[in-house]
């Protein structure tokens, strides 16, 4: 019986916190620390955005997918931080709930994506960087449609994006 | 202490007169509970047997069973009794929860206003920024895959070109 009600009194912690970031919840001493940049975007901000008239089709997309979020979190670390040390720290103190999506290094910056998945659906998306004299890390949480946003990622005109879209064309040529 | 039936019958009659001594109607009422009783008699076994109740208050062949019952009501009792506090309590504390939680709700609503941006357009800008940086590292680590897609088509030109069916050995190296 003891353990029942712990296990329900657990079972209800968890689902009261389901709608916070991994950043509020494990990482709070980030949120606090004045030296960071912090950045947060509530899902009601959200819910303004998507009353705003989007610019362009892309645009549109992106208030599309963004208003399902419960919200958006960034810590940026600059120069006077040590990246690294932040970057290892923080990868050892991720939850093992948050499964690796994809690892980009090359030789200025490691990239790290990681989602919490439950029952096919991705609850928390984020990202952790660390770059040369930087550390990231991104956070969005709600209801996320990974397919959506990689498709926003892909529309986004970035520089990486162009030259692929230029190698391609150059491909049928 | 058997007692034939001549003393018996005299005990009886003396008893009839009224005297009989206390330890002669003891010796009737034992006879009556305990001995055999012959038929003529048993009309005044009932008489003697109560008397030997009421006067030799017994624990008597139901008693073992009644208490046990007794006890085994009171352990129901208590086992029920507690399942009772069980469930008091798991009210209280999901009461409790419930409330904390609808308290850290109300309680975003401050955090809400702790938005970084109160302007939905800053926040809409933001937020692209964020989903750039996240597009960056996306294309970053599909570049790689892409451009082996793009070599593999290749292959399959050059192979068309050259006539053959199957892809160049360099893709399996």
């Amino acid at each position: 019986m003891k353990k029942i009600i712990t296990l329900f009194t657990a079972l209800l912690i968890v689902g009261a916190m389901n709608a916070q970031s991994i950043i509020t919840t494990e990482f709070s001493d980030y949120e606090t620390n004045e030296s960071f940049t912090r950045v947060s975007i509530s899902k009601k901000m959200f819910e303004i955005i998507a009353n705003l008239d989007p610019d362009d089709a892309e645009e549109k997309d992106l208030i599309e997918s963004v208003s399902k979020l419960d919200g958006l979190k960034i810590i940026v670390a600059d120069s006077s931080e040590n990246p690294k040390a932040l970057f290892d720290d923080t990868m050892k103190r991720l939850p093992n709930r948050f499964e690796e999506l994809m690892t980009v290094n090359d030789e200025d910056e490691h990239i790290v994506f990681l989602i919490d998945e439950k029952d096919g659906r991705v609850k928390e998306l984020i990202m952790v960087m660390k770059g040369d004299d930087e550390f990231v890390m991104l956070s969005l949480f709600g209801d996320i449609d990974l397919k959506e946003i990689s498709k926003i990622s892909r529309q986004m005109n970035i520089d990486h994006m162009d030259k692929l879209e230029n190698l391609e064309d150059d491909d049928e040529d | 202490m058997t007692m034939d039936l001549k003393q018996v019958e005299q005990l009886l009659s003396k008893y009839w007169e009224g005297e009989t001594s206390l330890s002669e109607e003891k010796q009737l009422q034992q006879f009556f509970s305990y001995g055999e009783v012959p038929a003529h008699l048993l009309v005044y076994r009932d008489l003697f047997v109560a008397q030997e109740i009421i006067l030799n208050p017994d624990l008597g062949l139901d008693f073992d069973r009644e208490v046990l019952d007794k006890l085994d009501t009171s352990e129901n009792s208590t086992r029920w009794n507690f399942v009772r506090i069980a469930a008091i309590g798991l009210i209280l504390i999901v009461t409790a929860i419930g409330f904390f939680k609808l308290n850290n709700t109300t309680n975003t609503q401050p955090i809400a206003q702790e938005d970084t941006y109160q302007n939905p357009e800053e926040a809409l800008a933001e937020t692209k920024k964020a989903f750039a940086m996240m597009a960056v590292a996306f294309n970053k680590g599909q570049q790689p895959v892409m451009n082996i897609v793009k070599l593999d088509k290749t292959n399959q030109k050059v192979a068309k070109a050259f006539g053959r069916t199957s892809q160049l050995p360099i893709l399996n190296e």
